[in-house]
């Protein structure tokens, strides 16, 4: 026997000591734990919040399991190097108890004989399988320990290869059914449990996790390996995002860096793609009736930002395109043809993981005769083994070798007797067992990311009530949504009428009346004493019964912070009639870094828009007088007028009837109010770069509401002179839908193969049936004036009033 | 063999070292068969193998069979560029390996792979802890403890609440 009680003199050779903690770095733990970066506080406000307010529809949401504590498990395994070093020594003679801390001395005391090295078991587990590895963690608790750390899971998941699982419901045994296919190693092993009523679907897979859907919209995690499931927070769907649409998507990701695994949600109506989930970013695709303009967009799971990219440029986008997968880079899918001339090719390009901007041709495949475009969606198409594996008629798994020089297809697997779906899976054993990870699951934390969409050509059905899609910058002045209308409170004000103080003013919220993306309408009442208060200070700013109209804006980053700030800015420069004034704001730090409250307080118009009464007069068939919409007309004008004689002129940018509010007033014509400066800007831009003509057509998409955007901001000349001149435009498109009580280019949404673009680039009017006797021809001949496609030759602002007037004069008796 | 080895490695002439096992057992080996081992590597570089190395936690047996072990892979690097006694070696390797681990005991098995990990020689690490996996992989938890002499520590409570009834259960 040596010494068991020292160690030998050899170990106190500095020299040594380093060496080997060099050689035993593969399966040491080098790394320092760091604790997770997420402000939690940040999160748990907004979870707060959500409870509170009732935060509604269209942001997705996100669900974040923190990683197990790495904080403790590091203090377990010792803090120092010193103790590292002294923890990797083996056992000497034996009876090295004193040397290793915790339960596992008193293992090898009593066990001295058997395998209980955790250096040694450890290079044991990594050489097994995931399945067998599921049932070491019920052999005893330091296995399970051990089995569960973070550390090893997911170096064991580094080892994992990739293997495919299918997912049917099989409705004749009445159970949902998950089998993972067998591999060389011939683990064929299947997952049942009760379909109960409903029918689940794989939303995604990723780390060996499956994140499952049902037809109520939950959301499920299941680990087929270890058959372990846990079922995630009912999202919250509201009225205009129904959990049965198709456009709604959850998608499991993993963020290296934190270890966090998240889920998010997309509930928006927005025409995106399934989300595709590579190396810690989610993608997913906006598309358009024009393919070629469709974005990608990326939300990084680490940071929670939004990215978006166009697509790469090439000659043309046939048929189909979507997002996959491969080699754990991003690839873009592109199958060339269209309905009528049968796809015959397929693209896959790949995103370089690094710089994220450039795009790889890899493969281009000549697609078998019998696989029509319609097959190679993601999910149908998968990659595995360097082969593309299709679905067809949902019954049956193809496989198609790219590298071979046949297109034949072969049967992967026999036709089975239930539709199912095909996904490519790891084995993993990351844990969802509630009983050891009750932690993380009460530690769950659930994010409202900001609103992303493309700028989406709104809904057939109803083009304003939607709200305006952004890209990252959220919708502060969402317009649209957040209507002052009384139309659109489908709940209550969900303050639960609990007071909100802007500055020294105590309001009392009576109820909502509207909402959008991220702000909040509320009707208020202001408390008397403080009302009197603020009488004194500034009449000006008082209402005559004390009720106002708040809107309240929720703010989650910089970005939107800066927007809000701007808004606030803009509105307090006008002083017209016309423009809906800014009366007080506020804008509160809530928690965390970027977490605010904007509150807005303008005077109350209870009559609504010029759009929620053109719903109104459209369904009964009225229409104004022609004098009435001259009137209206005129009052718009003038607003306009006062931003554009500003130095520099501003745009207001979003002219629509949406943003006019309208006052019905006994024997005169209604008042018309222009409101929602969120989109005004300084109007002028000179354009001298592709990029920067680019540039502002991003900027217009997300800005200005696609029915009234001027022909210049949907195809802006690399060289141009951008003025006021684009409110010019949506005004006519204002008049228009003053009197027809329609935008006069959405008949093109309503057509098949129609594009809203192509109407207003190509100034394609049509006039509709109006009232009888149908309005005057000089309206018309007006409208068509300042519709004129090219920005040069439009009127001013000052022509049109002198213009409107001279109508007024003739249509006034 | 391995004496011929050494001379072809080593310009030093096949320094002999000397390993000197938990219960006092001498074992002469070359410096090339010894420094297999990462641990004895280092030392030899760092020139602290005059007195013979101490291995205080692996017995005379299991210290005989991984100089066995070590012997017949000295070979391996001598022999690289040698193809003919390369892929003779090569087969009788493996079959050596094989038999080397597979008449082993649980006990002496497990004691070899901490001898292993201690002397740091990965190829015997490597194939020691496939073996147990090998013999692991397939086995309920009841079978692994039994194999492996462990005790369930849960507490009934635990093992009830770890067997909970899952939603989805396998289908065997």
């Amino acid at each position: 026997m040596g010494k068991p009680t020292g160690p030998h003199p050899i170990y106190r050779r500095p020299s040594c000591r380093r060496r080997r903690l060099e050689i035993r770095a593969p399966h040491g733990r080098l790394d320092t734990a760091t604790p997770p970066p997420r402000d939690e506080r940040f999160a748990s406000s907004l979870l707060t919040k959500r409870s509170i307010y009732k935060y509604q529809s269209t942001p997705p949401l996100l669900l974040l399991f923190p990683p197990p504590s790495e904080t403790t498990k590091s203090n377990r395994r010792g803090g120092s190097g010193e103790r590292r070093i002294r923890r990797r020594r083996p056992p000497i003679g034996g009876q090295g108890g004193s040397t290793m801390g915790g339960k596992k001395a008193k293992t090898v005391e009593r066990n001295d004989h058997r395998l209980l090295c955790s250096d040694v078991l450890t290079e044991v587990f990594h050489r097994l399988p995931a399945r067998t590895l599921a049932s070491c963690r019920l052999v005893c608790k330091s296995w399970m320990s051990e089995l569960t750390d973070p550390h090893f899971v997911h170096e064991h998941l580094k080892r994992s290869q990739q293997k495919l699982l299918l997912f049917a419901n099989d409705k004749a045994n009445d159970r949902s059914l998950a089998m993972v296919l067998a591999d060389d190693t011939g683990a064929t092993y299947q997952l049942t449990r009760p379909m109960a009523s409903r029918s689940l679907f794989v939303h995604n897979s990723c780390n060996g996790l499956l994140c499952l859907g049902d037809s109520t919209g939950a959301v499920q995690l299941l680990n087929p390996t270890t058959g372990e499931s846990a079922t995630l927070p009912m999202p919250m769907y509201t009225a205009g995002s129904s959990q049965f649409s198709s456009c709604n998507w959850h998608c499991l990701g993993f963020c290296p860096s934190t270890k966090e695994h998240k889920v998010i949600g997309s509930f928006h109506g927005a025409p995106t793609d399934r989300g595709v989930h590579v190396n810690g970013a989610v993608y997913y695709l906006t598309k358009f009736r024009y393919i070629a303009s469709s974005r990608i967009n990326c939300l990084n799971l680490e940071s929670e930002n939004f990215d978006v990219m166009m697509l790469p440029p090439r000659k043309s986008y046939g048929g189909h395109c979507s997002l996959a997968e491969l080699e754990g880079k991003l690839c873009l899918l592109v199958v060339e043809g269209g309905h009528d001339n049968p796809p015959r090719t397929m693209d896959i390009l790949m995103l370089d993981s690094g710089d994220k901007t450039t795009w790889t041709h890899r493969y281009h495949i000549s697609l078998p005769w019998l696989m029509p475009s319609c097959y190679f969606t993601p999910k149908h198409t998968l990659f595995h083994e360097g082969k593309i594996w299709v679905q067809l008629l949902a019954r049956n798994l193809y496989c198609y070798d790219p590298s071979s020089s046949s297109t034949e297809l072969k049967m992967a697997c026999p036709e089975s007797e239930f539709p199912f779906s095909t996904h490519t899976f790891i084995e993993s054993i990351v844990p969802l067992r509630k009983d050891y990870f009750i932690k993380q699951i009460q530690r769950r934390k659930v994010i409202f990311i900001p609103l992303v969409g493309g700028p989406a050509e709104p809904n057939r059905g109803s083009p304003e009530t939607r709200g305006r899609a952004r890209w990252s910058s959220p919708a502060v002045s969402e317009g649209m949504g957040c209507s002052i209308s009384g139309l659109n409170a489908l709940y209550d004000a969900a303050t639960g009428g609990g007071d909100v103080w802007i500055n020294e003013r105590r309001f009392r919220v009576l109820r909502q009346i509207g909402e959008g993306g991220f702000a909040f309408v509320y009707l208020v009442r202001e408390h008397q004493a403080s009302a009197d208060a603020a009488r004194g200070r500034s009449p000006s700013l008082a209402s005559e019964d004390g009720t106002y109209a708040m809107k309240k804006v929720l703010i989650q980053s910089k970005e939107q912070l800066d927007l809000v700030k701007e808004e606030i800015r803009v509105s307090s420069l006008f002083n017209h009639p016309n423009l809906l004034p800014l009366l007080d704001h506020a804008v509160i730090a809530v928690k965390g870094d970027w977490n605010h409250e904007a509150y807005l307080l303008f005077p109350v118009y209870i009559d609504g828009t010029l759009f929620d009464n053109a719903k109104v007069m459209q369904s009964r068939k009225e229409f104004y007088s022609t004098i009435d919409v001259l009137r209206i007309f005129q009052q718009l004008c003038e607003g306009l007028k006062h931003m554009h004689s500003f130095d520099p002129p501003y745009a207001h940018n979003d002219v629509k009837t949406g943003n006019v509010l309208i006052t019905h007033r006994k024997g005169q014509a209604p008042l018309a109010t222009l409101m929602d400066f969120g989109s005004a800007r300084p109007a002028r831009k000179e354009i001298r770069s592709r990029a920067e003509a680019l540039r502002l057509q991003e900027w217009a998409a997300e800005h200005c509401s696609a029915p009234y955007r001027a022909p210049e901001l949907w195809d802006c000349p690399s060289h141009a002179d951008i003025d006021e001149r684009t409110d010019i435009w949506s005004l006519g498109c204002t008049l228009y839908a003053i009197m027809y009580n329609v935008s006069p280019f959405e008949y093109a949404l309503g057509e098949s193969g129609g594009s809203l673009q192509l109407a207003i680039v190509n100034c394609t009017l049509k006039w509709p049936a109006g009232p009888s006797p149908p309005y005057p021809d000089a309206l018309h001949q007006f409208i068509t004036w300042m519709l004129q496609p090219q920005p040069a030759m439009r009127p001013h602002i000052d022509d049109i009033i002198l213009h409107v007037e001279k109508l007024m004069e003739k249509y006034s008796s | 063999m391995a004496a011929a080895a050494a001379e072809a490695t080593t310009d030093g002439g096949g320094k002999m070292i000397i390993l000197i096992s938990a219960d006092g057992k001498r074992f002469e080996v070359t410096e090339a068969v010894a420094s297999q081992s990462q641990l004895i590597s280092n030392m030899i570089e760092d020139d602290c193998t005059e007195n013979g190395v101490r291995l205080p936690n692996v017995d005379g047996d299991i210290l005989t069979m991984v100089v066995d072990y070590c012997n017949m892979h000295a070979g391996d690097a001598a022999a690289a560029g040698d193809t003919m006694k390369a892929s003779s070696t090569e087969e009788e390797l493996k079959k050596f390996d094989a038999e080397l681990v597979q008449a082993l005991e649980n006990p002496v098995l497990f004691k070899l792979i901490l001898a292993a990990n201690f002397l740091n020689i990965k190829s015997l690490l490597d194939m020691t802890c496939q073996r147990v996996a090998d013999m692991m992989s397939g086995k309920t938890p009841e079978q692994m403890r039994e194999t492996f002499s462990i005790e369930n520590d849960f507490t009934p409570e635990e093992e009830a609440a770890i067997r909970q009834e899952n939603a989805w259960a396998f289908d065997d």
